[in-house]
């Protein structure tokens, strides 16, 4: 709950009503290619696990793992839902797309300064400055559709991506009902992700 | 630089909403030697609507607001007003731009200044309630901030804006009471829509 009381201020300080859930700093993101080809695609594989994105090759790993079998389970069931058929990410069968999974934590400090006020006489004064330094862990999960027959170059491009961002709670189970529940508002906000289906893309 | 202009534009017709409300009364050649100055301080409700009402349906229970009046004739009172009224929403939205589409609980507010050089006509004479027909003209600074999540978006303009009002002033002695309804409509500037709500004023003043 410190996390959460630490977003709070961050977030809600001039508020009257803010955030009163971890649920309620989720953030889903979604955007995708205008020139991509769903209509093309009908086969994806996906490698089982979720991998970290560290800022730099000496930074200590953070996310947390026991989430990536809830992210893949749910990323699988919603592709299946749009028509698209897994198949083994080494195996010898062909697939027209791959999809990648990546999560990232961030540490936030967040700095700020406060002028607690009293009574006294003929006004209120200024005590002495009160300044918290405080910390709070977010989170981010990615999936992101890439199709590497068109790779140029050994760069391929994402021609669909889903993000969702949030404070992290602190507790495995709440975090990932949150991803499940993100990962279903991704596909939810993306009706032109469909398997062999032509339809217009949009943002 | 579309700020900017809305900026300038704003200025110029504020100004000449300023040249007008003073001469009006000078014109007609009916200046009273009623020249004291009305102060107050105002409550006010406020309903958005139009556009304003895109962003933030809740109705404002947060505003204050600060006038002058002074009396010209025995009818008529030209002043200045300024109030700030905040709109807050909070509700789960899925907002699409151009680059993408975002989902999550937003928090959005809107900060509303309206600066307006007034005159006010009075039905009625005597000490009993007068009734009055007003108008505000100037401008109307906005600042619009969206929280979802860790995110955080905010523009801010400022547009000429009008504000007719309708309203009954209750004197007694040296104080005055004051209820009102007034309209405030601004035009659109920078990257902000047209700005419109409806306040309940609720005032009290010394005369």
């Amino acid at each position: 709950m410190g996390a959460l009381a630490i977003a709070a201020s961050l977030l809600l300080g001039c508020h009257p009503d803010g955030i009163e859930s971890f649920e309620e700093t989720d953030t889903v993101y979604t955007t995708a290619s205008a020139d991509a080809r769903f209509d093309t695609m009908v086969t994806y594989a996906m490698p089982d696990t979720v991998y970290e994105i560290l800022g730099d090759e000496n930074a200590e790993p953070k996310w947390d793992h026991a989430l990536d079998d809830a992210i893949i389970e749910q990323v699988a069931a919603n592709l299946a839902a749009r028509g698209f058929s897994r198949v083994d990410f080494d195996g010898p069968a062909g697939r027209d797309a791959v999809v990648l999974l990546f999560g990232v934590t961030a540490e936030n400090w967040y700095f700020y300064s406060w002028y607690p006020w009293y009574p006294g006489w003929g006004g209120w004064y200024p005590i002495y400055p009160i300044d918290p330094v405080v910390k709070f862990t977010s989170g981010t999960a990615a999936v992101n559709l890439i199709e590497p027959a068109q790779a140029v170059n050994d760069t391929v491009k994402v021609y669909w991506l889903g993000a969702i961002n949030g404070v992290a709670s602190g507790s495995t189970n709440l975090d990932r009902a949150r991803l499940r529940n993100g990962i279903d508002q991704m596909f939810t906000q993306s009706p032109y992700l469909e398997a062999g289906e032509a339809k217009e893309v949009r943002p | 630089m579309r700020s900017t202009r809305g900026a300038r534009s704003a200025l110029s017709l504020t100004l000449a909403a300023v040249v007008i409300l003073i001469a009006l009364p000078c014109g007609a050649g009916v200046i009273m030697p009623y020249g004291d100055w009305q102060w107050g301080a105002s409550y006010q409700v406020s309903f958005p609507t139009g556009d304003t009402a895109d962003f933030t349906k809740r109705t404002s229970w947060r505003g204050v607001g600060f006038e002058g009046n002074r009396q010209i004739n025995m009818q008529q009172s030209v002043g200045v007003s300024v109030s700030w009224n905040v709109f807050h929403e909070k509700a789960y939205h899925t907002s699409t731009t151009a680059r993408g589409t975002v989902s999550g609980t937003q928090l959005r507010d809107i900060n509303s200044v309206p600066i307006l050089v007034t005159t006010h006509y009075e039905l009625r004479q005597g000490r009993q309630a007068r009734p009055y027909l007003g108008i505000g003209l100037g401008t109307l600074y906005t600042h619009y901030r969206t929280d979802v999540g860790l995110f955080t978006s905010s523009q801010s303009a400022w547009a000429f804006a009008v504000a007719p009002e309708i309203g009954v002033r209750m004197p007694y002695d040296k104080f005055l009471g004051y209820v009102g309804l007034r309209w405030v409509y601004a035009t659109d500037a920078g990257d902000l829509p047209k700005q419109s709500y409806t306040s309940i004023i609720l005032g009290f003043g010394l005369r």
